[in-house]
């Protein structure tokens, strides 16, 4: 009943928060989005201090709007456009108001040839100017389209959790493109963790004969697909899985995700 | 006489320039060839399908045993084209080199027929340059695929002043189908937003997708924003995700 009695408030109230007109920028504004109970860092913010002053003439904000992320979060979503409606920044934030995306519209490309360390440094910088949590350990840096892809995978217990944790996304000479922050929700975890090798067996009894198995399956926090035959969205929880990966005899990598107690299959993938 | 029936059949079977066409290798992927149910190929075209149709294109295609060699090249012409499959850099004997390309679905779980650059270029002679081609598949993000110029879209990024009108994104090196998914479902979800190709793509590197397990490559142009001609801008609101 509280559940329903607190949806209904927030849907009237960003109901109403939607009907209000678009207003143009003013530095003057509070740093805070205050609507229903709704603590919600003002997209104001965050331009203020990703953009340059110039850049932020002539912005309007389009209404708050609710969404809902992949992993079934809900979150109040800011976007700042420009007179003809093209977006120039978006900002997703949890209910509680914890940041989780800023995403910046044409960012330049640009090739600046910037070392593993200099990016990270970049990374971190953009955390900090933005007051957001130092994630803990050490990030992975990848390249793809031109952009740098600073990545701190989430870890439960020494455990990861795929996809989640905090990415940072820049251009080649050290710009922030993006960022984003995922936590998806854990199922508890077995009481008794079955051993690897039985993992292996399991997965060699499941692929077509033949198949070349790795022999080092790896626990992780996998979200199920095999269910719903298709990738679960909308709050389903992770469980923890063994991974085991192979090759197909036609040269197909394939990985089965089994259930770390039962070792019943929750999900595979493969890359074509 | 014999030369009309065949331009007329030609401009028969030729697809309008309005076209979009989605295809996608099912059999693969499916259980009796690798020991476990996968919808993802299925997913991964109705994701394609559902965009294209909200940005104007008249959708046609074929996923499963249909998606032949003769149906895809009959669908060369296209304006805008999504393919999922096995790729990688094929032989192509008459270039004595390796050039990219993928494989038809056949109904087959290997061997399939390879779908070649050159095949496709030469389908599409004297077309224009294609305004959106997705190369869902391994290797064909690679500077050494051709298939991106099959299309008439140069490999550069282009920002700013002189942008072509066309769009293409394909994966360097192996591509997972479990990241594939997320990062198209973003990237589709980016252009129903009204973001521009790049911006949609910026976008999409943004969400939940193991790096590891993808790497995504554009070109053409970033603002670049692949819908119908004759749709004009679409309207987004009743349909932002797919």
């Amino acid at each position: 009943m509280y559940n329903v009695r607190w949806s209904l408030s927030l849907l009237i109230a960003l109901i109403a928060a939607c009907s209000a007109p678009s207003t143009a920028i003013a530095p003057s504004r509070p740093p805070v989005v205050e609507t229903a109970g709704l603590h919600v860092r003002s997209i104001m913010t965050v331009a203020t201090a990703l953009l340059e002053p110039l850049e932020l003439s002539g912005l309007l904000t389009a209404p708050i709007s609710l969404v809902r992320s992949d992993a079934g979060e809900q979150r109040t979503r800011q976007v700042l456009v420009t007179a003809d409606g093209g977006e120039v920044l978006r900002v997703e934030s949890a209910l509680d108001g914890s940041l989780r995306l800023i995403a910046k519209s044409g960012v330049a490309i640009e090739g600046g040839g910037l070392s593993e360390s200099g990016s990270i440094a970049r990374a971190l910088r953009q955390l900090i100017r933005l007051g957001l949590e130092i994630p803990v350990g050490a990030p992975t840096v990848r390249t793809a389209a031109g952009r740098i892809l600073v990545v701190w995978t989430r870890q439960v217990r020494g455990i990861p959790v795929p996809n989640d944790g905090t990415r940072v996304v820049l251009n080649g000479a050290g710009a922030l493109v993006g960022l984003s922050i995922e936590e998806s929700p854990l199922a508890a975890a077995p009481s008794r963790i079955a051993q690897g090798e039985g993992a292996l067996r399991a997965a060699v009894a499941l692929l077509p004969r033949g198949t070349s198995m790795d022999e080092s399956p790896l626990l992780a926090w996998v979200l199920p697909t095999v269910a719903a035959g298709e990738p679960a969205v909308d709050g389903v929880p992770r469980r923890l899985a063994w991974c085991v990966s192979g090759v197909l005899h036609d040269g197909t990598t394939v990985e089965v995700q089994l259930d770390a107690g039962s070792l019943a299959l929750l999900g595979w993938d493969g890359a074509p | 006489m014999v030369g009309v029936i065949l331009l007329a059949a030609t401009i028969a079977l030729t697809p309008p320039s309005e076209s979009a066409a989605v295809f996608a290798n099912r059999t693969a992927f499916a259980e009796e060839c690798t020991g476990t149910a996968n919808t993802q190929p299925d997913r991964l075209a109705r994701q394609a399908r559902s965009a294209f149709a909200a940005l104007g294109w008249e959708v046609g295609g074929a996923v499963g045993p249909t998606f032949t060699r003769h149906s895809l090249l009959a669908s060369a012409t296209v304006s805008a084209l999504y393919v999922h499959s096995h790729g990688d850099l094929y032989w192509d004997s008459k270039a004595d080199s390796r050039v990219g390309g993928f494989r038809a679905d056949a109904g087959v779980c290997l061997g399939a027929p390879i779908l070649l650059p050159s095949e496709i270029a030469a389908m599409r002679r004297g077309a224009p340059a294609a305004s959106l081609i997705y190369i869902s598949t391994c290797h064909n993000g690679e500077r050494a695929s051709r298939l991106s110029a099959a299309f008439g879209i140069a490999q550069r990024k282009v920002q700013g002043a002189n942008e072509p009108d066309s769009f293409y994104v394909g994966y360097v090196g192996i591509a997972w189908q479990g990241a594939a998914l997320r990062f198209e479902r973003a990237f589709w979800r980016g252009l129903l937003d009204g973001a521009t190709a790049g911006a949609a793509f910026d976008r999409a590197l943004l969400v939940a997708y193991d790096p590891k397990h993808l790497i995504p490559e554009w070109w053409g142009g970033y603002n670049h924003t692949p819908h119908a001609p004759a749709a004009g801008l679409p309207d987004f609101r009743a349909q932002r995700y797919v």
